[in-house]
């Protein structure tokens, strides 16, 4: 009795110590960022261009890495949650899902600039499209769409057996009782996929440097509504360097006399992002649920 | 355990005028021109290589209540599932032998089990309600099943949580309130709702009153004794008094040597109860079972 006491009280402190450690770190890396980017930071430089003023915006960059985000979870979403839905409600236990399994852990395990290769080779070079938009969030969907099924499928099989049978009982297709009854309780773990997968996209750099390109993008006419016009900022096939591009590219290339306040204040807003991605993802898989379940 | 003249222990007095007429006074038998809605000709069925059940052969009769009863583990849920195919989800079971609704092979091959399902209607051993709300819940048959009238789906639901005695405790707050909101007999009664609201020609109960109060047990009785005149009822329960209180015919079943369930007796009501014709039947109703 004592000593499992003792035990408790120890397990207690342990994680207590490590949920410190772990909010001390984040706390340290917003602050950092924050602290080094405040005294030059000016709402300006998120939407003037990089040739703007002295420091240069990332107004440009900043779009690209929204736009790049929107094209690829437009492939993404919908291929990872119908493979999911396939993985967990359809497979069965053939060679095929084998090979699918085999394939989702090795592309997980592949670093991202080895699928960034895999892009040049494929979506720039064998296609001759050359740095794009289409050919970054290609490569992206690449080695996003094995996480966003397994996350799905994940979600989906969480689902209580008792949910379908209680569907099928009252006569349900198969179909049907995914669709209204499996999927809405899924909603939320899917939801979280979703935005795990976003914040890697919007963060992702290495996949990206030899596929949407990394050069310094000028200023963006947004009225050129011509998709296949390089030149348009609606256009997929443009160059399209992305914020975490550009942060990689400023840092190491070491020009100019503010590389360092870009590349903090440039951290600082991918990292606000993300945070807002997350609190956002709570909100909407909340709201959806609600919508789904008709309450 | 159980004499079936003597006060009923879950029965409170003050539900003495609710409560079922005595038994002498049930019809119990079925008139032998009655249709057969439901016959089991040798159904055995197989978990893996394992016989849960064997050679179980059975007629239900058109509007009747037929119950089975029987020690724990002996099939009875695994029978009953057989008559909507509700076996076909568990991985590894086969249902062997004939099973009939209205004269037909529920198992011929061209038949689906969507067909099936929406004329033989399950209510399960725990309640499992939808996380939606009440309303959802109980349309939720309808709809899959193409209403999509909305005046149509008020009245569906309406007419079927009345029946389920569940009506003017929820009728406040149908749309606002989850069906996982309210209490486990509630949530029983709102699953029984959700299977009327199909309206089914069979109606399976897997031991429906086990998670209520002797009051909704007692509301729920009165409701199978009510849809007896339209529906077909199956009821699985371990309470002597509510068999003898609710069904017209019985079937006994246990376990055999082999480890394997099979149907030991099945006959009247009233005879199962006063006068079996096994042995062991016999033990179980008086209570010396085991
Ligand atoms: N899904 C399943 N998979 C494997 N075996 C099962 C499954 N369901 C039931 N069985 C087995 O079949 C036998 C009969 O089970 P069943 O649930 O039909 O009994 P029961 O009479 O309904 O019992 P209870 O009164 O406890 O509900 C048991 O031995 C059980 O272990
Ligand atoms: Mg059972």
């Amino acid at each position: 009795m004592k000593r499992s006491l003792t035990a408790d009280r120890i397990a207690t402190a342990v994680l207590w110590a490590v949920a410190v450690f772990v909010i001390t770190v984040l706390v340290a890396i917003i602050g950092y960022f924050l602290v080094e980017s405040i005294p030059t930071f000016s709402v300006s430089f998120l939407f003037s261009d990089p040739s703007d003023t002295a420091i240069g915006g990332i107004g440009p960059v900043l779009w690209n890495s929204v736009y790049l985000l929107v094209l690829t979870m437009l492939f993404t979403v919908p291929l990872g949650v119908l493979g999911g839905i396939y993985m967990a409600e359809y497979a069965g236990e053939g060679r095929l899902t084998e090979a699918i399994r085999f394939s989702q852990e090795l592309i997980s395990s592949v670093p991202s600039i080895v699928v960034g290769l895999f892009g040049f080779a494929l979506f720039v070079a064998t296609t001759g499209w050359g740095f794009t938009a289409l050919g970054g969030a290609l490569t992206l969907l690449v080695f996003n769409l094995p996480l966003l099924m397994r996350l799905s499928e994940q979600a989906i099989r969480a689902v209580p057996a008792d949910e379908r049978a209680a569907s099928l009982a009252l006569g349900s297709t198969k179909w049907q009782t995914i669709r209204h009854a499996v999927l809405p309780v899924a909603i939320p773990g899917i939801v979280t996929g979703i935005v795990l997968t976003a914040g890697r996209v919007f963060g992702e750099a290495a996949a990206l440097l030899f596929t949407a390109g990394l050069s310094t993008p000028v200023h963006y006419d947004f009225s050129n509504l011509n998709l296949l016009d390089p030149r348009s900022p609606w256009s997929p096939f443009r160059n399209a360097t992305t914020l975490s591009v550009y942060i990689w590219k400023s840092n190491s290339e070491g020009l100019g006399d503010f590389v360092h306040q870009v590349a903090n204040m440039s951290s600082m807003v991918l990292i606000v992002m993300v945070l807002i991605f997350n609190l956002g993802s709570r909100w909407l898989g909340g709201a959806l649920q609600r919508r789904i379940s008709g309450l | 355990m159980q004499t079936l003249e003597g006060p009923e222990p879950v029965t409170p007095a003050k539900l003495a005028p609710l409560a079922r007429p005595p038994l002498e006074a049930m019809s119990g038998a079925i008139g032998p021109d009655a249709a057969v809605k439901l016959h089991a000709e040798d159904v055995s069925v197989l978990y893996g290589e394992r016989v849960a059940v064997r050679d179980v052969t059975l007629d239900v009769p058109e509007h009747s209540v037929m119950a089975f009863i029987g020690p724990s583990g002996c099939g009875k849920s695994t029978v009953l599932r057989c008559f909507d195919r509700m076996n076909d989800l568990i991985p590894g079971a086969t249902v062997r032998g004939r099973v009939e609704l209205d004269g037909e092979d529920m198992y011929a091959p061209s038949v689906l089990p969507v067909e099936i399902r929406r004329k033989v209607g399950l209510v399960f051993q725990r309640p499992n309600p939808f996380p939606m709300s009440i309303y959802e819940n109980v349309a939720y048959g309808p709809r899959r099943h193409g209403q999509k009238d909305r005046a149509r789906l008020d009245e569906v639901v309406e007419r079927s949580l009345r029946q389920a005695a569940l009506w003017d405790e929820v009728k406040d707050d149908l749309r606002k309130k989850s069906g996982l909101a309210l209490s486990g007999g509630q949530q029983q009664r709102l699953c029984i709702a959700r299977t009327l609201a199909i309206d089914p020609e069979v109606i399976l109960m897997d031991e429906p009153c086990s998670a209520l109060d002797p009051i909704a047990t007692l509301k729920i009785e009165e409701l199978i004794s009510q849809l007896k005149a339209e529906y077909t009822i199956l009821i699985v329960t371990h309470n002597m008094q509510q068999a003898a209180r609710v069904s017209d015919r019985t079937a006994f079943f246990t376990l055999g040597e082999d480890r394997a369930g099979y149907l030991v007796e099945l006959d009247d009501t009233l005879k199962i109860f006063t006068n079996p014709a096994n042995q062991l039947t016999e033990d179980y109703v008086s209570g010396r079972f085991g």
